[in-house]
């Protein structure tokens, strides 16, 4: 299993290249540049077009390309020009903000998801299956923004149960555990609205497969043996109808920790995901440069995380 | 002395009745309405008995076989008439009282051993689990009964065995590991649906050989379900022939061999090679024209084997079928047999 662990972090390298040229490329082909935007009265055309020699704006792509590659090898990613801070501070920063979310609303998704998918399941074609199945449906529909504002204006500006945006109140100190209790407080509603509408997935994955597994011929068998209902249920159709939910986990994760564009925008919280979108609008190359490759990395190690999961739930699936 | 026809018929005949299906229709809702797979069976299984119940694909045998301890589909099945078990109708008991009988009196043996046993149980589990609910053990001894039933259906090494999961078992072991499931708390009936269709011929010879060797050591009844008339001759007792859901012929082992009567069981034997005797010095098998009629397409009047034989005149049939009773214990559904001729 080690091997196959190290096979595939060692393929990750071309592709992460491949990517990266890929990337890079497109990121050229873009209109504008950073200093596009800078109508400063104060600084002259003559200045801009200085900056832009000494930023090597006019050197062919591959030049660029290889100055960029360079510099990622010594760690350096490049400064963000929006910011003016490092882009792995400035990732780093987000990246932690957009790491407890993805892990709250990971949690929220599948107690949500399992426990609605297994009520429905099981209650095939009466009532709480109808019903879950009338929400899946809705939020299936429902567009995440749409979603996410609607929450924000019942639970935040109605109820004022939870803050509009943002990831921390400034009144708290850092490191202290207020700060960090308000940290979970912004985070719940976006990570809520976030599980509420992921969710949809495991419900209808879980369902089907529950109501596939209710009369197969080795839930038959246990029954034949005296089983009760409710351990037919936990040990032999839920690890099985459990299995095609498993297999996503891994690829689920990896895409929540690159941050949910809609959901942090709409919450105006700081993560990766805001950063994306951000850094795309005013032309910041080092910043979105550097988030693809990071999502790429995210996507090819929730593939094998999957596997890893797998192999770990099914006794059919051993990877050498 | 078992092989002995006189004395083997003696010791049935002082044995007690262990499950008596009375009237049993078993209904499935197909576009809103029933229609019966099983409709007006009545048979009793004694102690230490093999009743074989044959029939083609689709006359209702597992429809019966799944009925006897409620294991349809609620949703879409009705299950009306009586299930005599140890003085208990298994049809009126609450689910808890059925699945304290489930696996501990009455244990069965399904068809397919590949998909009958939970792909992420190991085989150790899976006998485990009929033993937890029905008797107390501590852990070591459940470990220990299941290693013994193992060793029992002659899987080489049981402890290996033990640890390993359903796919890493051949179709063989596979139904030697279902028949220690069935077999784990001693039931005093087994139902066996099919349990070699799905193996191939070495091996079917092979799990005949030790649920009659099991059978015997045990003494519990067995309701064997089976298109083989080759597995009957081997096994069975006694010996019903089940047609579009109605038994046509029942009788003793012997007596269907030798004197069948009703023309189903009659076309049957002589699509057997080398079974019938009247059928020997042939070159070509006889072929029962046309297929079991479906559930929605079957005619429930009259002789419903009568499409199947039509160069017998419908006057030979009866309007309302009932059983003859031609020698004690062997009875025949329909006046047909009377003038029934190949063509």
């Amino acid at each position: 299993m080690w091997k196959t662990i190290i096979r595939r972090i060692l393929i990750l390298i071309p592709q992460v290249f491949l990517i990266s040229l890929l990337v890079f490329i497109l990121a050229n082909f873009m209109p504008g540049d950073a200093l596009t935007g800078k109508i400063d009265p104060n600084v002259s055309p003559a200045r801009l077009e200085e900056l832009r020699q000494q930023w090597g704006y006019y050197d062919p792509w591959y030049i660029k390309y290889i100055n960029w590659i360079k510099n990622i090898m010594k760690g350096d990613l490049g400064e963000s020009t929006a910011y003016k801070l490092p882009v792995t501070r400035l990732i780093g920063q987000r990246a932690v903000n957009t790491f407890w979310l993805a892990l709250i609303t990971t949690v929220l998704n599948y107690i949500i998801g399992i426990t609605l998918g297994v009520i429905s399941g099981r209650y095939h074609e009466k009532l709480p299956d109808k019903i879950i199945v009338f929400y899946t449906f809705f939020a299936l529909a429902m567009p995440s923004v749409v979603f996410g504002l609607i929450n924000i204006f019942v639970f935040s500006f109605k109820f004022k149960w939870f803050p509009v945006g943002g990831s921390v109140d400034v009144k708290y100190l850092a490191g202290t555990i207020p700060y960090y209790w308000d940290k979970l407080y912004h985070m719940f509603l976006p990570a809520l609205t976030g599980a509420l509408l992921y969710t949809v997935s495991i419900i209808q994955y879980l369902r089907s497969e529950i109501i596939d597994y209710k009369n197969s011929d080795f839930v038959i068998t246990a029954r034949s043996k005296g089983v009760p209902e409710n351990k037919i249920y936990s040990r032999h159709i839920l690890r099985n109808a459990l299995l095609p939910v498993a297999s996503f986990m891994g690829g689920d994760i990896a895409s929540l920790l690159g941050g949910s564009i809609f959901i942090e925008n709409v919450f105006s919280y700081p993560g990766m995901g805001k950063l994306f979108l951000e850094s795309i609008q005013r032309r910041d190359y080092a910043v979105v440069n550097a988030l693809i490759i990071l999502f790429a990395v995210l996507t090819v190690l929730g593939t094998l995380l999957s596997d890893i999961i797998m192999s770990a739930v099914d006794p059919r699936i051993r990877i050498k | 002395m078992m092989g002995d026809k006189n004395l083997r018929g003696w010791v049935v005949m002082i044995n007690k009745e262990l499950l008596q299906i009375s009237n049993l229709v078993t209904s499935f809702r197909i576009n809103g309405e029933y229609y019966a797979a099983v409709d007006g069976v009545s048979l009793s299984v004694r102690e230490n008995e093999v009743f074989a119940i044959v029939g083609e694909s689709g006359c209702g045998k597992s429809a019966l076989a799944l009925s006897i301890m409620n294991l349809h589909n609620k949703i879409n099945t009705k299950i009306e008439g009586n299930i005599y078990f140890k003085n208990k109708d298994l049809l009126t008991l609450r689910l808890s009282e059925l699945n304290s009988i489930r696996g501990r009196d009455i244990g069965m043996i399904f068809q397919d051993p590949l998909t009958a046993l939970n792909p992420l149980m190991k085989i150790g589990a899976q006998i485990e689990e009929s033993l937890s609910f029905h008797m107390s053990l501590s852990r070591e001894e459940k470990q220990d009964r299941a290693m013994e039933l193992l060793e029992g259906v002659g899987i080489p090494s049981p402890a290996l065995t033990y640890e390993q999961f359903p796919h890493e078992l051949s179709g063989g072991m596979r139904q030697r590991a279902m028949i220690a499931i069935a077999l784990a708390c001693k039931p005093s009936l087994v139902i066996a649906d099919e349990p070699t269709t799905a193996l191939d011929v070495t091996i079917q010879a092979q799990i005949l050989e030790l649920l009659k060797k099991l059978q015997k050591e045990m003494k519990s009844g067995i309701i064997l379900i089976t298109h083989d008339l080759g597995v009957v001759a081997e096994m069975a007792d006694k010996v019903a022939v089940m047609y579009a859901g109605q038994i046509v012929e029942t009788a003793d082992v012997y007596e269907i061999f030798a004197n069948p009567l009703h023309p189903y069981t009659r076309s049957l034997l002589a699509s057997v090679p080398g079974v019938s005797p009247a059928d020997s010095g042939k070159e070509r098998l006889h072929v029962i024209r046309g297929m079991v009629p479906s559930l929605l397409k079957l005619n429930r009047k009259g002789c419903r084997f009568s499409p199947r034989i039509p160069w017998i005149p419908l006057s030979f049939h009866e309007e309302e079928p009932r059983y003859h009773e031609v020698k004690p214990g062997h009875f025949v559904l329909c006046s047909c047999y009377k003038n029934f001729k190949f063509k």
